[in-house]
Order: C-alpha cells, then structure tokens, then sequence
C-alpha cells in the first residue's frame, strides 16, 4: 500500500521541478537546484553509515539527535536554556511513541519560527542561547553528513570561512534555514539574518508558499524557496524513504498526521526492516497466482532526490533494462547470503511500436561524459561548484559541465539545462560526433546465400524465398538510397549472380572449383538496391524455375559462406543463410550425427555443440569485419541446428528453424514468409558494440547472449536485431558504500537511415544492507530470463541433468534462506513452503523450465528442436520468455461476451488459466499459446453448434487436427475466435509467428502429447507435477540441504 | 588509379562523404587517411583552391569549392589531369545535389554518404586511363594541371614540427652557454689562485719575518 502510493507520488511530481529558476548561465544559478540534494543527503548518508557501523537502534542513531530539536513545545511561548533542552532531550531517549515522533517532527518548525523571529529581536546578539543549544545538536548528525557530501553532494560549505564566501551565492533555496545550520554561527552577517527571515514570515502566514515579494529585496532568487520548500513533502507522503524527514517542513503538521498513521519513524531510523512491507505468503495447498505474471517488477525505492530532475521517465523502463534485485546488497557476504541471482537482463534495441514512447534523440552532438570512467551524463549525476561541474555517479569523479549545457552559441540564446532529454531521460540517444566513427557509416547490406539443392526445391523452400524477398523489397530499409543486396545460390557449385548486367537480364556465373573459390569477378555481385532493382526482380521471379527440375543432393554451404563473406566483409553487413540441407561438401561439411540412443543420456549434450570448428572460426572472422550471419533452417531430416547456430550466435544474428517445412502446407510457407518479411523489413542497428557500466564496487562478469565479447567487458554486436535480449551476471569487486548504484548500457551503433548513434540505458537502484528489502526487490521475471541463460549455458557445455540440477538447487537455496531468516520458524520442519510475495512464481516459473522443451530430460526430443529452444531461451526478451516457459491457457468456450470484441485497449483476451488438465473439459474448446505456436483444443464431446459456428462442419468428427488455419465465417463466435487468434500473435515484441493447431482431444496421439506437454501443472513422467514438485522443495529445505 | 575519396566541409574539418572502400584498401590507406584527415583540419577557406601533395607511393589531389574540399589518394602514376576532372564532376555533381545543405547547422558527419553510390560508378569511368573517353579527357585541355602546386607531405606535416625543433635546439643552447659561461668565470678564477697564490703567500711570510725581526721589540 505504501509502495503504491509512493510511486503515484513519484509520477505525480513533475510539478516538483524547478521549473522557475532564473535563466542558466547567471552566477548564481545552479546551486539552487542542489538544494533539494543537500538537505536530502544526510538522511542517506546516515541510512548507510547507520546501518554499517551501528546496530539497529543503538543510542547513536536515536532519531533525536537527529531530529534536533526541543522535544516539546513549550518553547513556542518561551525559548528553554540550553540546559532545560537537554534534559528534555535525554527524557525523551526511549523508544519514540508516535506522539512523541509528531511533537518531534513539529519542534523544528517552532524552531524556525522562533529562531528568526529571536534573532530580529536581537540583532545585536548574534547567538542567543537557545540557538546555541540547538546548533550543538544539530551538528552532533552532522559529522557524517559532511563526509557524505564530500563525497557525492558537492560543496557542503563545511569550513566557516567557505561558507562565509560561498553565501552570496549559494544562499537562497533556503539551504541553510535547515541543512546548514553552521552558516548562523559563522556567518551571522546580514544573509545569516535574513535568509531565515524568509521562510519563518512564509510559515507564520500559515505556511503558504508562495514566492515572497519581500524576499527578493534582499537577495534576487527568492523565488527559487518555492520548489526547495516543497521539494521534501513527497518524501512524507511516500513514507518510502522516511530518512528524509528533515525537521523544517512547511505543512508539517498535515504530514505528521500521516506519519502516526504510518508508523514510519520507528521504520526509518530503526532500521531497514519496516520500509518495505515484505508479505510472506504460502505457496503449498494453492493454486499458483499466475496474473502476477504480468505484473511489474517491484518499485525501485530511489531516495526522493537520486535524480537531479524529477521526470518520471529518470529511471530506466524495465523492457529496456531490469534488474534481478531492484535493491542492491551492500555487501557481497549479503548477496551470498541470499543466495538470489544478481544481473541485468538487457534488451536495448527494443521495437517500439504505436503508443510507446519512442527515445528520445539529442542531436546537437554535445555529449558531456565523465572523463575517468566514461560514463555518459545521465540523472543521476549531481552538478556541484554552482553548477559548473558533474559528479560522475559511478566513479565520483568531478568533471566540466559543458557550456552549451546553459548557452547555445549558435542562436546566442541561453538554455535551460534542465531541459536536456540526457538530464530528464535514462534512455536516451546521441547523434555521435566524427570521434566516433572510424570510417562512414556503413549502408545495410542483405546477401542471401540460398540453397537450391534438391531438398530444398523440393520442400518448395526456394519459391517461397524468393517470392517473399521480391515481395519484401520494398520493405527492406532503404531510406538513403545506400542498401545493398545481392544473391548467391549455391548447391554443389556456388551460382553468382551479376545485378547490372548491361541487358537488363540477371547474367549467373558458376563457380564449381569448390577448393579454392573465388569471386568470379570483382563487382556488381552486391549492388544497390534502387539501381539494380529491375534486374533483381528479373532474378527473383525466375529462381523457383531455374531450379526447378535439379537433382542435385550435393550443398556447399562453406565455400558459399567464404565467398559471401569475401563480398560483404568490406562493408560489413548480414549475410542471410536459407539452408533446407545439411551441408555435405568441403569445407563445413556436416554429417548426420543425431543418434537417437544418446538422446536422454548425458552424452546429449554433445549433440547440443558444434560439430564443425569451421563455423566458430567464421564466425570470429564475420564478427571481425562487422558481418552478421542469419541462418534459415529448414529441417525435413536432422539439419544440425547445433552447428549452424553458432554463426548467428557469435555474430549477433538470429536463428530461425522450421522443423519438417513443405511449402505445399500454406501454413508452413505462411509462417516462413511472415517472419522473414517481418525480419527483411527491420529497422535493425548495425557496427554496434555494448559495453555497461557500474558504480564502483560492481563488475559484469558473465556474459549471455548473441554476440562476441571483443576484450573483457566490450560486446561486440556486428547487428543489433529488434528484440534481442542479452543477460549480464554481475559479481562484487568491493563492498557498497553508497546509497545509489547506476548501472550504464551504452550501445555505440549506425542506424539503419545511415546515422552513427548511441543509446544509453541509465538503471539507478537504491542499496540496501537489509535482507528482507532485499528479499522484497527481487524480481522473479528478470531471476527467471538469467536462470533461463546459465541454465543453457550448462545444458550446453555440461549435463542437461547439471543444468535442472542448478536451477532446482537455486530455488532450494533461496526457499531455504528465505524460511531461515524471515519467516519466524527459522529452523526445524514447516508444514508448508513460504516466500515473499514477489518469488511466489519463482518455483513455477522453474518448473516450466524444467518442463521445457529446451531443457526437460527425457529421449523423445531432436536435438535439432533442443538446440533451437535453447536459442530461444537465451536471447528471448522477459515479455517473450515468460510466455515461452508459462504459456498462455485460455478458455473459449465459456469466454465472457466482451472477449474477442475490440474494447478500450485493443481487442480484449479472456482470463488466463492454469496450466492444469484439470481445467481441461470434454466438451470446451480451449487456447494455448506460448509466443511461437498456438494449440486450440478441443474436447471429444463439443457440441455440434461449436463445430458449426468456430469450423463450419457438421460435428466433431469433420473437424481435421494439426497445423491449420481457421476458417473466416459469418458467425459472432468465430470471429471472436480468430481476433483472439490474431491478438495472441501480435501482442507481443517479436517477429515471431505463431503457427496454429488443432488438437482433438482423441486426435493425433503426438500432438496431443505435445499440447499436454505445455500444461506444466501436471505430471509428465518423468518430471513432477508443481505440487510434487513444491513438496519435493519443501522436503529439500526441510532437510536444510541448501 | 583512384584509391579513395573524401568530402569534407572546410570550415571545421567535418566529413560529409566518403567512398567505402574494399578491406585491401582500406589496409593499405590506413595511414594515408588519417593523413587526409590532417589535410582537412589544416585547410582553410584561404588556402591554394588546388594542390597536389605527395606522401610516400600517392598522392592526395584536393580541390575546394564553394568550402567543401573534394579530396582523392591515387597513385603515384595516375594522371592529375584525370584525378582533377575527376574532383571536378564531384564538385559540380556534390554542389548541384546538396549545394544549400553544406552550410545548415548541426550538419552529423557524413550526412551526405549517400553521395557514395555517385563516386563509386564515377570512379569506375575513370578507372582505366587507356579508355578512350580518358585518353580524351587526357588531350583535351580542360585543365592547366601545370599550374597546380605540388607540395610534399613532410614539408606540410612537419613544418610546424622543425620549427618546433629549432626553437627547442635554441633554447638548448641558451641554457647550454649560460652554464659555460658560469663555469668559465670558476675556471678562470681558479687558474688565477694558482698563477699568483704561492708567491703571494710566500711574500706575505717574508714580510712578517721581516715584520717580526725588526719591529717587534
């Protein structure tokens, strides 16, 4: 409830801004803005100090000293001595009521209100006692403060002498009515007078702020108190982070009312523990709550003023970036201890289609970066020094603010700073300056080497192909008129083909010396787009005939392969691979290895790695000269998904597989020519590479993904394909010592319009020593999509029983630890398993990996679908992933009226189900989905009408299972049927196409296994239904064998 | 034949275009180019409208034009003749394209790389000096390449490094003479104690036996 609010409040307060400051480039400008900051850093420094150097609750951390102030209000008609103060104060030291915690929080504005008010009185006596007392005491928390500061909040006026100096210009905001109180006593000059005379005549006319007329007479930024007044107010209202309390708040008296309610003094200053409401909730007895699945990750609880602007999009949206723990362990013993998963699931070249907000783009090519670190600007740093510098937030380097930041020397016209999308935005794009690049940006290049040998014609692989590229042409990315394409056939000999050809006819060339083959003449073999057009419509439109009558079994993919890359590697480019064989000549020659008796043993995995080292080597090459490798496979018999994937994988390719293709079945050619057009016709980045950054203490340490890692911590990306997800372990180097941690992505890469960009992800996550604040960010979507990379990781190098194993012993681990530390029987047996609210997916969403195609035991499945599900899982994004582990279970036959009818936003989805045959019934019809294919089942005994209506035919009996597609009648309810269909297969980032089957519930014995494969609910020998299987954890943690 | 192109805005050195080469060249010109890239950045809206300039194997031919500078590597035995034609159908070609775009503010590098497919098919026509259209172009006199100025490489790149070099070695030598000068005046003093030292001091003993044998008592 108090998270809810608390970010309601966070995306409510943009008006928080200061959006009335006076125009940058005046003297006198930034610091104001700092205000906020340093009245809001001590609590944080404390935060951490407290919770290092101290036990919860211990006397140095009483909320009292603090606090600050005479505990009661007498002083509202008499300032007490010093003396009286005191003794009040140690009175007061036991555990704060709530009472005592209003009066506390009201004392500080009866000091302020008299604190003035005393000093006009005697101008001539510049401390009177009462002051004196509260300074010795406010300066008691002070002493951490000002480390802090020195360390991330610039200058904090520490010595008498530089705030004396400073004053003029760091004076107004009211920074030092409250945050530094040091300036009375040294600087009791007319602006130690009569800055805090400001805000007591605001709170004395009943704490209205307004700008004060009055104020600006003595100094000009007067106006500028109003948003460092209200700046703090959201802090209470959040209760988030009830550290920033600071003791003057303008409406405080509102505010204490919710405080009480709260309960959050205790929660602040005690410690940790209270802040984030961590439910434990049961999991055993029932049914696991899968509308959680799409629910968002848990809110990052950022101090009000981690970033320096209050945009709401400051922070970095989880479908770009998120991380496995929205709360940062402080420690590496703390994370070991927990036992959760620590890294960053990465999708920075997210599609963005209609409604989202597309990122915004700096143009002016000012990119102001730490010059240590590297980092990019972003809002998180903190401007010091009057704004005319950055503290980088990760290495605390201090580095120039750039003066175009406040003055635009092209229109001679000041800027607002505040304005710039990089301080507002934590995704953001660069145009990228000549430093950049170190050659132009290159144009997009498609070869597409296509098999023509006889399996393929005659799985009608190659028609297909070359009707949907002639149909895609105008698709393809083309907006300078620089892309280019080019063709290569090959079977046993590699077909070129001249583009420009003077007589308007594609002209093929024939290279059969397969040993050393070369480029049969050294251009026009890839040519542009526009020009060669009509001849590569001539070429396209006669290719399914060229080969039509072959009969040659023969393919030499890896001479092909060298001779594409021989063209392409110059510019760099894709090379996209239609493969329908499996290559059986020279050089990556492949032999047909399935052996269905290794299948299930631990031999298996060996069938899961290439075969060949002549692709890897290849691909290094490819990756070297920015060229990126797709591969197309289509397997009527074994085609090696193994080997051949390893091009795409080092390359920053996709894999696309079509497992017993014919293009005789519509729905096979639909699918094929949808996801290639979809791909063909991708806005997708090219020359890339990717690097991230940490705060200090933090280090990327594994890596999972398509791409290359060039040296340590560099990733090279030759293509940035749409939806491509990359996950990203993080290990601990040396012990946090600060509140925030940034994490920084910055993808360096040329746009497909021919621009050199970068994009920069900024994730901000606040630290934490406590485990259950740790136990309450983990998110178990971004947990799932790492353990679904290491667990093919495993799978792969090791045992596929290892990599179940792992990932069965990580959620032990963390039920484990979970029922040690937080639940109140930390040891002995329970009778159920508990977690907290935001893992109760977990062991479910494990269990689907387990049951998973790509990881699940057994000897039934090819490794040719084993290895593909393995690429699936570990370049999936999140949005994508869950589906594919959890698919989508629906129920049509008793759907409500307003399913499948286009509602408010888009076409409405009936409820999601358990994925349980329990909800299965004899006479329904229901949907599965999983993001690549879509099952309808129906049951044996559906009515005639359903049939009627969905089908057209008479009864069940006349309904044809498998691959299909669903008629278009007149009726409401197949209507219904297939704009839910339709729905399923766009709703998500992908450029997938779900392939839709039939299944009757007494049909194809195969296909029914398959659909009830998906239902992970159940039991499937030889793995556990999730019952068993929560027992089987249960005994596990029970036994203390984590 | 010519190797490479480069257009690029002569008032701050930002490139506009530039021909994509195939990786042999791109090897090979490695050094050329960042070479070409100096070039830019020492040209100015009042340098030579025309200039040759030889380094090593090539030769960088460079015209400016409405303040772009059209710039191209070629070797050594290609014809200048033929390499400024060549520049000049860019310039005419570049200018007529995106003459009123040169000069927009907050122009990105290479905005205009779709000139590319422009300088690649020209460069093609001039590719092979025997075709007849070149032998033409060879004879005709469109060009008095004569008067264009041939400049070496060193002497534009390093100029500014010898008179950096002769300032140091002058400094070097101030610093030198002072401390010969210092040491001179030692030595010499030194030379002075030993001439006349010992018979001064042996005068000085003489006089004070003299001294003491006849005036003491």
């Amino acid at each position: 409830m108090v998270m809810g609010g608390g970010i309601q409040q966070r995306a409510a307060s943009p008006m928080i801004r200061p959006a009335n400051l006076p125009p940058p480039g005046s003297p006198g400008m930034p610091r104001p803005f700092q205000s906020p900051q340093i009245q809001n850093r001590p609590p944080s420094g404390q935060f951490a100090s407290q919770g290092q150097q101290t036990a919860p609750g211990s006397p140095a951390i009483n909320p009292m000293g603090f606090m600050s102030g005479p505990p009661n209000g007498q002083n509202r008609s008499q300032p007490p001595t010093p003396r009286m103060q005191h003794q009040q104060q140690q009175q007061h030291q036991g555990p704060p009521t709530s009472q005592q915690l209003h009066q506390q929080h009201q004392q500080p504005l009866h000091q302020q209100q008299q604190q003035p008010l005393h000093q006009q009185q005697h101008p001539s006596q510049p401390q009177p006692p009462p002051q004196f007392g509260q300074h010795q005491q406010q300066q008691q928390p002070h002493p951490p403060m000002g480390q802090d500061l020195g360390l991330m909040a610039g200058p904090p006026t520490p010595t008498p002498q530089a705030g004396a100096q400073k004053s003029k210009r760091l004076y107004p905001a009211g920074i030092n009515a409250y945050a530094e109180p040091p300036a009375y006593e040294t600087a009791p000059s007319s602006h130690g007078f009569q800055h805090p005379g400001v805000p007591a005549s605001h709170q004395a006319s009943g704490m209205q702020i307004q700008p004060p007329a009055h104020g600006s007479q003595f100094f000009v930024p007067g106006e500028k108190q109003a948003p460092a007044f209200r700046q703090p107010v959201p802090a209470y209202q959040q209760g988030l982070q009830p550290l920033q309390g600071q003791p003057v708040q303008p409406n405080i008296n509102q505010l204490a009312g919710q405080m009480g309610g709260m309960n959050l003094g205790n929660a602040g200053y005690g410690g940790a523990q209270g802040i984030v409401p961590l439910s434990t909730v049961a999991l055993m007895g029932t049914a696991p709550k899968i509308y959680d699945l799409d629910a968002p990750p848990p809110p990052i609880r950022l101090p009000e003023t981690a970033s320096i602007t209050q945009s709401p999009f400051a922070n970095c949206d989880p479908s770009y970036k998120r991380s496995t723990l929205n709360a940062i362990p402080a420690t590496s013993q703390l994370l070991t201890k927990s036992r959760l998963p620590f890294g960053l699931v990465i999708t920075p070249y997210r599609s963005v289609k209609e409604g989202d907000e597309p990122v915004p783009v700096v143009s002016d090519s000012i990119i102001a970066r730490c010059r240590r670190c590297r980092t990019y600007i972003n809002p998180f740093v903190k401007f010091v020094e009057g704004g005319q510098r950055w503290k980088c937030n990760m290495c605390y380097t201090l580095n120039e603010v750039p003066s175009s930041f406040d003055y635009d020397s092209q229109t001679q016209q000041p800027v607002d700073r505040w304005q710039r999308k990089e301080l507002n935005h934590a995704v953001v794009e660069y145009i990228a300056p000549t430093e950049y690049m170190i050659r132009p940006p290159q144009p997009l290049v498609y070869m597409f080497v296509i098999d023509v040998s006889y399996p393929a014609v005659q799985c009608g692989m190659v028609a297909t192909a070359a009707t949907t590229i002639l149909e895609s042409l105008d698709r393809i990315p083309n907006d300078e008129g620089r892309t280019k394409v080019g063709i290569i056939t090959v079977d046993s000999s590699i077909h070129f083909y001249n583009l420009k050809a003077a007589s308007g006819e594609p002209q093929m060339m024939v290279v059969s010396d397969l040993e050393e083959a070369f480029l049969p003449q050294p251009q026009d073999l890839l040519c542009n787009l526009s020009e060669c057009r009509p001849v590569l419509e001539a070429l396209l439109n006669r290719m399914s005939d060229m080969f039509k009558d072959t009969h040659n079994v023969g393919n030499a993919l890896g001479p092909a392969l060298n001779s594409a890359y021989k063209l392409v590697s110059p510019i760099g480019g894709k090379i996209l691979c239609l493969q329908a064989s499996l290559p059986n000549l020279e050089t990556g020659a492949l032999k047909m290895r399935e052996d269905p008796k290794l299948l299930g043993t631990a031999k298996e995995s060996t069938l899961l790695q290439s075969a060949s080292s002549f692709y890897k080597s290849l691909a290094v090459e490819c990756s070297k000269s920015q060229v990126c490798v797709d591969m197309f496979l289509f397997g009527s018999q074994y085609s090696d998904v193994a080997t051949l994937s390893c091009l795409p994988r080092f390359t920053g390719g996709s894999t696309f597989f079509y497992p017993a293709f014919t293009a005789a079945k519509s729905e096979d050619a639909l699918k094929f020519a949808h996801e290639l057009a979809e791909f063909l016709s991708q806005r997708i980045a090219l020359e890339a590479v990717m690097r991230v950054r940490a705060s200090k203490g933090l280090r990327m340490s594994a890596f999972y993904g398509n791409f290359f890692v060039r040296s340590t911590d560099l990733l090279s990306l030759p293509n940035v394909p749409r939806d491509q997800s990359y996950s990203i372990e993080v290990s601990f180097d040396d012990n946090l010592s600060i509140p925030v941690v940034c994490f920084q992505t910055a993808l360096l890469h040329t746009s497909s319009s021919g621009e050199r960009r970068i994009r920069v992800l900024t994730l901000a996550l606040p630290v934490t020593t406590s485990l259950s604040e740790l136990y309450a960010s983990a998110d178990q979507v971004a947990i799932t999509t790492l353990l679904a990379c290491k667990g093919v990781e495993r799978g792969m190098n090791a045992k596929l029983d290892d990599a179940r194993d792992a990932l069965t012993n990580k959620v032990v681990d963390i039920l484990g630890v979970y029922k040690t530390h937080m639940t109140a029987s930390s040891s002995g047996a329970t009778p159920n398993l508990q977690i907290c609210d935001n893992l109760k997916l977990l062991p479910l969403l494990t269990l689907g990996m387990l049951k998973h195609v790509g990881l699940r035991g057994g000897s039934q499945i090819p490794s040719d679908l084993r290895s593909y599900a393995m690429h699936l899982l570990s370049t999936l994004p999140s949005q994508c992933l869950i589906p594919f582990l959890h698919p989508r279970f629906y129920s049509l036959h008793d759907m409500p009226e307003h399913c499948g009818t286009i509602g408010d936003h888009g076409i409405e989805m009936p409820q999601p189900m358990n994925l349980s045959s329990e909800r299965l019934s004899r006479s329904g019809l229901f949907m599965l989905e999983d993001g690549q294919n879509i099952f309808l089942w129906i049951g044996r005994d559906a009515v005639p009408q359903l049939c009627m209506d969905l089908f057209g035919v008479p009864d069940y009996q006349s309904i044809r299972g498998g691959k299909t597609t669903l008629p278009t009648l007149e009726t409401d309810f197949n209507q219904r049927v297939n704009l839910i269909v339709g729905k399923a297969r766009e709703m998500r980032r992908t450029s997938y196409y779900s392939q839709l089957y039939i299944v009757k519930e007494d049909g194809d014995a195969a296909l029914r296994l398959w659909f009830l494969s998906h239902l992970i609910e159940d039991r499937a020998e030889p793995i556990m239904s999730y019952y068993q299987y929560l027992g089987y954890l249960k005994d596990r943690v029970n036994s203390g064998s984590f | 034949m010519v190797k490479t192109t480069m257009i690029a805005r002569v008032s701050d050195a930002l490139p506009l275009a530039a021909s994509i080469d195939d990786e042999q060249v791109e090897m090979e010109l490695k050094e050329y180019k960042s070479q070409a890239k100096l070039i830019f950045r020492k040209l100015n809206l009042n340098s030579e409208k025309r200039c040759s300039i030889e380094s090593g194997s090539y030769v960088f031919h460079y015209i400016i034009d409405h303040g772009v500078v059209y710039l191209c590597i070629c070797e050594r035995n290609y014809p200048r003749k033929l390499a400024f034609t060549y520049l000049d159908d860019l310039s005419k070609e570049f200018f007529m394209s995106y003459g009123n775009e040169i000069d927009r503010p907050g122009l990105r590098p290479y905005a205009f790389a779709r000139f590319d497919t422009f300088m690649q098919n020209t460069k093609r026509m001039y590719q092979d000096t025997r075709t007849q259209s070149n032998l033409t172009k060879l004879h005709e006199d469109l060009q008095d390449v004569t008067k264009i100025m041939t400049k070496n490489m060193e002497d534009l790149l390093y100029r500014g490094e010898t008179l950096d070099n002769l300032q140091g070695k002058s400094e070097l030598l101030l610093r030198d003479s002072a401390r010969y000068r210092k040491t001179a005046r030692d030595v010499n003093l030194q030379a002075l104690y030993r001439k006349y030292g010992p018979p001064a001091i042996i005068l000085f003993v003489f006089l004070l036996v003299i001294y003491w044998r006849f005036w003491w008592y």
